[in-house]
């Protein structure tokens, strides 16, 4: 063979190896890479809750006020939750504390901080989230935190502790499952979304929708969406997954407040479970079929006098209806 | 190139890949734990 093609043969043989490889990571992209956000990088941290528009005593921030003779003196609280309902306690502080309570610091996320510095250390409004809330509520850097029930962890962990908790339900939220907006599949039913979870039912076309493998997401361990969808199963396991189902159509689930209220992304639709959608009249009038209660937790042995005062408070006429001024239900 | 030499150009070439597409399988591991569902599912191709 001349020695101008055999140059030739090699050049294409190492080409091809390279566009082999090309391929499988471009599809590893397409499919999976290149739809990962992190919770800290740019992309995201506009669709996490912007704790920016929630400061309570701006005149800018979104939120509830409720005109009440109760106020906060003393010894305040400190108060922290779940994203999701950020607007909630943030609220309260707004109608309740007395200006000069919070200080927003602002911040910037990384890779050692998940969550921005955003307040003082001595600010009375904090957000660290579920997980790391749940530790501050037992480590005693917290008052009241505003959540869903505690994962078995988060239970073990106040245990370990030698910390006993107590949970006041002050709120409904209603619980979701949500698709991409073009899967053409509105709805299923609850015993459909268990046998999804569980890997019994793992193609779309067998609920209706195309020839598609279903990819059922899940959340972080110890979250309270993840605790939520754990009580959601019930006795049964949520199965594992083939790593092909990466490439298929995903059903995640959310709270309904966090994905309509705060994340307002056009790109996925809610699901009707058992033929109910999952719309704030649906919830008020309790026809939606998967609502959970949120609590004020706090420390038993805390002895800061004002938060029975909050919790009474929280659980009066007034209180409840601020709580469904932020979009929630009330317990009654 | 001599055949030899052009096996070993290979070799190396062929390494390369693999060490770049297993690395960017670990990270896309480690980066779904810390994703956002919503965008996940958001940027799904259909």
């Amino acid at each position: 063979m001349g020695r101008g093609k055999k140059i030739c043969k090699q050049v294409a043989v190492l080409l091809l190896v390279v566009a082999i490889f090309a391929a499988f990571n471009g599809a590893m992209y397409a499919f999976l890479t290149g739809r990962l956000a992190n919770n800290f990088s740019d992309t995201s941290q506009a669709k996490m809750v912007d704790v920016g528009k929630y400061l309570p005593h701006e005149e800018a921030s979104d939120l509830a006020k409720i005109h009440t003779d109760f106020s906060m003196t003393g010894d305040l609280p400190v108060l922290d939750g779940a994203a999701a309902l950020v607007p909630v306690y943030a609220s309260v502080i707004h109608s309740v504390y007395p200006e000069g309570s919070v200080t927003y610091e602002g911040g910037h996320f990384s890779d050692e901080n998940y969550y921005g510095e955003n307040f003082a250390p001595d600010s009375k409004m904090q957000y660290q989230n579920t997980v790391r809330g749940y530790k501050a509520v037992v480590d005693g850097t917290v008052d009241v935190l505003f959540c869903a029930g505690p994962s078995q962890d988060q239970i073990a962990y106040a245990e370990e502790q030698g910390v006993e908790l107590v949970y006041v339900p002050i709120g409904l939220k209603a619980f979701v499952f949500f698709v991409n907006g073009k899967n053409p599949v509105d709805g299923l039913t609850t015993e459909q979304i268990r046998q999804i979870y569980e890997g019994n039912i793992t193609n779309w076309s067998e609920v209706g929708g195309p020839n598609r493998v279903i990819n059922p997401v899940s959340r972080l361990e110890g979250s309270g969406s993840q605790t939520m969808m754990e009580a959601f199963m019930g006795e049964r396991e949520i199965g594992a997954k083939s790593p092909m189902a990466l490439f298929g159509g995903s059903i995640g689930f959310s709270f309904r407040y966090y994905m309509d209220g705060i994340v307002e992304n056009g790109k996925v639709k809610m699901l009707s479970l058992n033929g109910v959608y999952p719309s704030a009249e649906n919830i008020q009038n309790g026809s939606y079929p998967v609502i959970a209660q949120f609590y004020a937790i706090y420390r038993a042995d805390n002895d800061n006098e004002n938060i029975p005062l909050l919790i009474e408070w929280l659980l009066s006429e007034e209180g409840q209806t601020l709580i469904e001024e932020c979009g929630y239900v009330g317990l009654n | 190139m001599k055949d030899r030499n052009f096996l070993k150009v290979l070799l190396i070439v062929t390494v390369l890949c693999v060490i770049l597409t297993v690395a960017h399988a670990v990270y896309a591991v480690d980066a779904y734990d810390r994703s956002s569902i919503i965008e996940f599912i958001a940027r799904e191709p259909w």
